[in-house]
């Protein structure tokens, strides 16, 4: 505080009252009523002098100093007031002074109270650290309301011309609520005094909405000058200003469809006039908090994401609701796969997916703004409810020569916005449309020529499409085909190195340069290309007729390559030194044909003709050279065909022919035949026609510059099977201890393969008999004999019993398998020699037994009388 | 959809709506009830349609019965032909019509409360019964009215109900776009709503009562259901789809008065 010296008139008389202190308890007494009597006077003193000069500023420039009156000082007191502030400078006022700002420093003032002859002259020491900087109370220019978003606007002037300085300035702000004034809100904003007035703004969101409860406002302010070196301090607060809402009758709640972020707390209130019972919000009852009134609120703390038609609040008075509706949901997520591509160069397609479902649809849901920057362009997505999972689409028209677009795609919704961005140069993002009306067109038997239209502007590109070309029962063949891009989309390729008269199935695909995409597939296109002259003479052979007088020419028909179109007919001509015969245009189905000659060797060529000409000849000779040392051999299969191998022949120079046929045909027989090079010594004849257990002949014939020699001959089965049949057998000789049993062999068509022996069953036994049907060679009563040498027709069976029935069975075996069985019962014939032994022999010991017996009795009667006498 | 019409008393109609399949058949006597109403309405014949009558049912019938329903009565026609078998079908086949609709009813007021979220459809939920421009439900009173009376109210009411529906079917659209089956239902509804009114009509003017005055005006009726907040549009659907449940569910039961077999 202020140093203040009075300037005291009369001594002091402090020194007389230590003196009396070392007294007695009396004497201290008196001291302290001396004591209080000095004071008072030094009081009474003091008071009539002026006193507690303290000086205040609001802006720096004035001081405003003021002190306390000298008692007895009327109403109206006048005093002089003096400084020295480089001048001397005195001021005649009644009660305070404002002087200009003194410069640092200590300054003395004089206060001299003027027509008060009782009072003292008072001395003051005042320096810039005794004055208090206090700004005046800042004025609220505006304090408005947006009750849509529950916001409060506050508006005030700083004032900042009235001070000299650049300052800080922190202004403290405060909201209060409802009608007992609850500070909901006290917060400090900083700005800086330039020199001249400004306007300032504060914006506060309530978490109340302001409908519920009236807020109030306040404002105060610190101004923190660094040149002042006294003491600063708050200006008072402001008046408060408010703000409330004006009901109607009706019962309402706030807010009204708001929509939030997931996870936020909201303040709902209802005002109403009516006593409200509960508050809920879906099923879940809250509990109330009372404002003002009979108005409540209720809160929402981290709100969970709300269904399709909001979050319902319901507010329960006694014969009513009423409620509001919460969206809760989430900002647009920042698209995500932002790609945009074109199908034609004419249109761009950007394609997006929206990420997180926002919980938010109808007008809430997410707009889209497609923004390309370089030519300032953009278009809106229009709204429609697609499946959370699907994926958005937006297109934009290409413009002329742009050809690098900077897209930037903004999704906004209620909660916020974001936005992906996609730089890109459209011509290396083409994903050509399908390409159509697939036309082919002939240039040759061989090369065709598509066309097709492709949609687009790709005068500035070049294409790259791929052909495929698929042929019945063969490998998919792809050509690629580069051109240049053409604004009129019809387009064209030549295909070569096709074959004459095949249905070809054309199917195309394109793509730009550089790669993107490829285009679908279009539609396939089949064709038939043209006719061309057959590339080869048919495959020929030829065979004698039984009678050797003529001969018989079999050509086989040309395969579909090298008949190159539609076989009409055939020419045959058979020629030697002296003649040549032919027969001309044999039609096709017909592949054969016979030709008398003599024998004499004759080359016979044979051609195929189509409609556009003659395949080259195909020659064989007639001759046969004849071989005599052949022998005939056996061959298996292998199910499917037959390995045939024969031993190299260098004397065969033309090609090796194996002719083959069902060995039950009368000759000659020809089923097929096929040519192998005359290099190879083995080949597997392969035909649909053969069937197992059927019994084959072939014959391996080399080619020789003269003829054909016939070089190997054999009999074979692709596959043997089991007999069908049992050999028919019969007994030829029976006698007391054996048989003979004779049979036939199987014909080669029961056969079914190779014969590889027979089995020969037999046991004692009786027809109609259970046992005797089934024999198995496992059973020891059972005698089984295994007959291998296949010449053998005949069997003879001894050491059987006389006159006993025996079973016999026979069955052939191949090594397909076993044959049926085919049984008899034969009785052997009686044994006459042993009948007559067992005969002789019983009556012999008969006899034998009558005369033994007869000779003891005889004896015994001449011994019982020898013995009579002697006793006698 | 078929509507076959015969003349005879023994006959069989057929007619098929919204993929129901209806067969209705009677014998042709005029029934008791039918004797007691004219005693007790003092209705002493049966008009005829007034010219031009027909066409504005068939328009009132909209894509749901098709004009064969209501041939033009020719007033030169045979007079030995007995209009009471042809009244005698129409209430038949309006009663069928108000039975089908009332089960529709009900089952778009329960996918209306599904999609709303809670406490709608909860147990205790009661909203408050906003008033509806033009429109209350039935009256307490309304079966002790006269027949033709109730039938008037009925045919106004379900007169009122279509733009109703359609305003409640656009805020649904807003709401729950994706719930198709709910504005599908909301759609037919005011449909049917169309449909069943002019067959009520059709009923009264072959009855030779009188018909309601001028309709108010569609718009105005929707104007007037304008909600300003999403929850009061909601309370206002479910009060709606009430509505047209107890208004469809009152008319079937007024026609039942008059159907054969029906209370006297």
């Amino acid at each position: 505080m202020m140093d203040i010296s009075l300037c005291l008139k009369r001594p002091s008389r402090m020194g007389d009252s230590k003196r009396m202190r070392m007294t007695s308890n009396f004497q201290w007494l008196l001291l302290t009523v001396l004591l209080l009597y000095l004071m008072n006077q030094v009081n009474s003193q003091k008071r009539r002098t002026p006193r507690d000069l303290k000086c205040i500023t609001n802006n720096l420039q004035v001081w405003d100093c003021s002190w306390r009156a000298p008692s007895g000082a009327g109403h109206g007191a006048a005093y002089e007031v003096c400084f020295e502030n480089g001048s001397h400078s005195c001021y005649r006022l009644e009660k305070n002074v404002k002087i200009p700002a003194l410069l640092p420093g200590d300054h003395e003032i004089t206060i001299n109270p003027l027509h008060d002859f009782g009072s003292f002259i008072s001395k003051f020491t005042l320096n810039e650290k005794n004055v208090s900087f206090i700004p005046d109370v800042p004025e609220i220019l505006d304090l408005s309301a947006d009750f849509s978003t529950s916001t409060l606007h506050l508006k005030w002037n700083d004032k900042g011309s009235v001070f000299p300085h650049h300052s800080d300035v922190i202004w403290e702000i405060k909201v209060l609520r409802k009608k007992n004034m609850e500070i909901v809100k006290l917060v400090t904003h900083n700005t800086t005094l330039n020199g001249r007035d400004t306007i300032h703004h504060w914006s506060w969101t309530s978490d109340m909405p302001l409908e519920c409860a009236t807020h109030y406002v306040g404002i105060r302010c610190y101004i923190d000058d660094p040149q002042f070196s006294g003491r600063k301090e708050w200006s008072d607060w402001s008046p408060l200003k408010n703000i409330s809402w004006s009901p109607d009758s009706q019962t309402k709640v706030f807010p009204q469809d708001r929509v939030l972020l997931v996870g936020s707390d909201i303040t709902v209130c209802c005002v109403t006039q009516e006593e409200v019972l509960s508050a809920q919000i879906g099923s879940t009852y809250c509990p109330l908090i009372h404002l003002d009134g009979k108005n409540v609120a209720i809160k929402i703390r981290n709100i969970s994401a709300s269904e399709s038609s909001g979050t319902n609040v319901v507010f329960s008075v006694e014969d009513n609701m009423f409620g509001t509706v919460i969206f809760a949901g989430y900002p647009p997520d920042i698209p995500q796969k932002l790609n945009c591509e074109t199908y034609d160069l004419k249109e761009i397609i950007c394609t997006w997916n929206p990420g997180r479902p926002t919980f938010l649809v109808g007008p809430r849901n997410t707009s889209y703004t497609l923004f390309e920057s370089f030519s300032g362009k953009y278009v809106r997505f229009k709204r429609v409810e697609l499946p959370t999972n699907e994926s958005y689409q937006l297109f934009f028209q290409m413009l002329p020569n742009q050809e690098i677009y900077n897209f930037t795609l903004n999704a906004r919704n209620p909660l916020g916005q974001s936005e992906s961005t996609l730089l890109v140069n459209i011509t290396e993002k083409v994903h050509p449309h399908i390409p159509t009306s697939i036309k082919v067109k002939d240039i040759s038997s061989t090369a065709v020529t598509l066309s097709w239209h492709l949609p687009g502007s790709f005068a500035k590109i070049k294409l790259l499409c791929q052909i495929e070309i698929n042929k019945t029962n063969s490998v998919h063949e792809l050509r690629n085909v580069t051109m240049k891009g053409i604004e009129n989309s019809s387009y064209l390729a030549a295909v070569d190195k096709l074959n004459p008269y095949t249905i070809y199935t054309f199917r195309i695909r394109c793509c730009t340069d550089p790669f993107w995409k490829w285009s679908k597939w279009s539609n396939e296109k089949q064709y038939l290309t043209t006719e061309a002259i057959p590339s080869k003479g048919p495959d020929t052979w030829r065979e004698w007729s039984s009678d050797g007088k003529n001969l018989i020419i079999y050509w086989k028909p040309l395969p579909i390559n090298e008949a190159n179109g539609k076989i009409l007919s055939y020419n045959v001509s058979c020629s030697s030194d002296e003649e040549t015969q032919s027969l001309s245009e044999i039609p096709d189905p017909q592949h054969k044909a016979e030709i008398q000659l003599d024998k004499s060797d004759y080359i016979i060529s044979v051609v195929a003709k189509n409609s556009v000409g003659s395949s080259p000849p195909s020659k064989i000779a007639s001759m046969e050279i004849p071989n005599d040392d052949l022998k005939i051999e056996q061959a298996v299969g292998m199910g499917n065909g037959i390995l045939l191998t024969w031993n190299y022949d260098p004397n065969v120079t033309c090609d090796y022919v194996i002719k083959w046929c069902n060995s039950s045909r009368s000759e000659p027989c020809l089923m097929d035949w096929k040519k192998v090079p005359s290099n190879s010594t083995e080949t597997v004849i392969e035909s649909d026609q053969f069937r197992p257990g059927v019994r084959y002949n072939f014959f391996v014939y080399g080619c020789r510059n003269q003829g054909y020699q016939l070089l190997r001959s054999i009999i074979g089965y692709v596959e043997e099977l089991a007999p069908v049949v049992a050999p028919n057998f019969t007994v030829e000789d029976t006698s007391a201890d054996s048989i003979l049993v004779k049979w036939e062999e199987i014909p080669v068509e029961e056969l079914r393969g190779f014969l590889r022996g027979y089995l020969f069953y037999f046991e004692k036994g009786e027809r109609d008999t259970s046992k005797m049907r089934v024999l198995e060679s496992g059973r020891s009563d059972i005698k089984v004999k295994n007959i291998t040498d296949i010449s053998q027709k005949t069997l003879r069976i001894a050491d059987l019993q006389g006159k006993t029935s025996y079973h016999l069975v026979l069955r052939a075996y191949t090594d397909g398998g076993m044959g049926p069985e085919k049984s008899m019962f034969v009785v052997t014939k009686e044994n006459s020699v042993a009948l007559i032994i067992a005969i002789l022999i019983p009556v012999a010991v008969a006899v034998i037994v009558g005369v033994v017996t007869s000779i003891l009795c005889y004896r015994k009667r001449e011994w019982e009388t020898a013995l009579l006498k002697h006793w006698k | 959809m078929i509507w076959g019409q015969g003349t005879h008393f023994r006959r069989t109609t057929v007619w098929q709506m919204s993929g129901a399949l209806f067969s209705l058949s009677w014998n042709g006597t005029e029934p008791a009830w039918l004797k007691r109403w004219r005693i007790q309405s003092g209705a002493s014949g049966f008009r005829k349609s007034q010219p031009g009558r027909s066409g504005q049912e068939a328009r009132g019938w909209g894509a749901l019965i098709p004009p064969p329903l209501f041939p033009p009565e020719d007033p030169q026609a045979d007079s030995s032909i007995s209009p009471l078998p042809h009244l005698e079908s129409k209430i038949q086949q309006t009663h069928s019509l108000a039975r089908l609709l009332t089960k529709y009813a009900e089952q778009l007021l329960q996918e209306y409360v599904q999609h709303q979220g809670d406490p709608f459809g909860l147990p205790g939920f009661s909203p408050p019964r906003l008033p509806v421009a033009d429109l209350s439900a039935p009256a307490p009173g309304h079966a002790g009215l006269p027949v033709p009376e109730r039938l008037r109210l009925d045919e106004a009411a379900l007169a009122a109900l279509p733009p109703l529906l359609d305003v409640v079917r656009r805020r649904q659209a807003e709401l729950n776009p994706r719930a198709l089956r709910l504005l599908r239902r909301l759609e037919d509804a005011a449909r049917q709503a169309r449909a069943l009114g002019a067959a009520v009509e059709a009923v009264l003017a072959a009855l030779g009562a009188e018909t309601r005055g001028p309709r108010p005006e569609p718009n105005a009726i929707a104007a007037a259901t304008v909600t300003a907040g999403v929850f009061p549009a909601k309370v206002l659907g479910l009060r709606v789809c009430g509505l047209y449940r107890e208004w469809v569910s009152r008319t079937e039961a007024d026609l039942g008065q008059l159907a054969p077999g029906g209370p006297a």
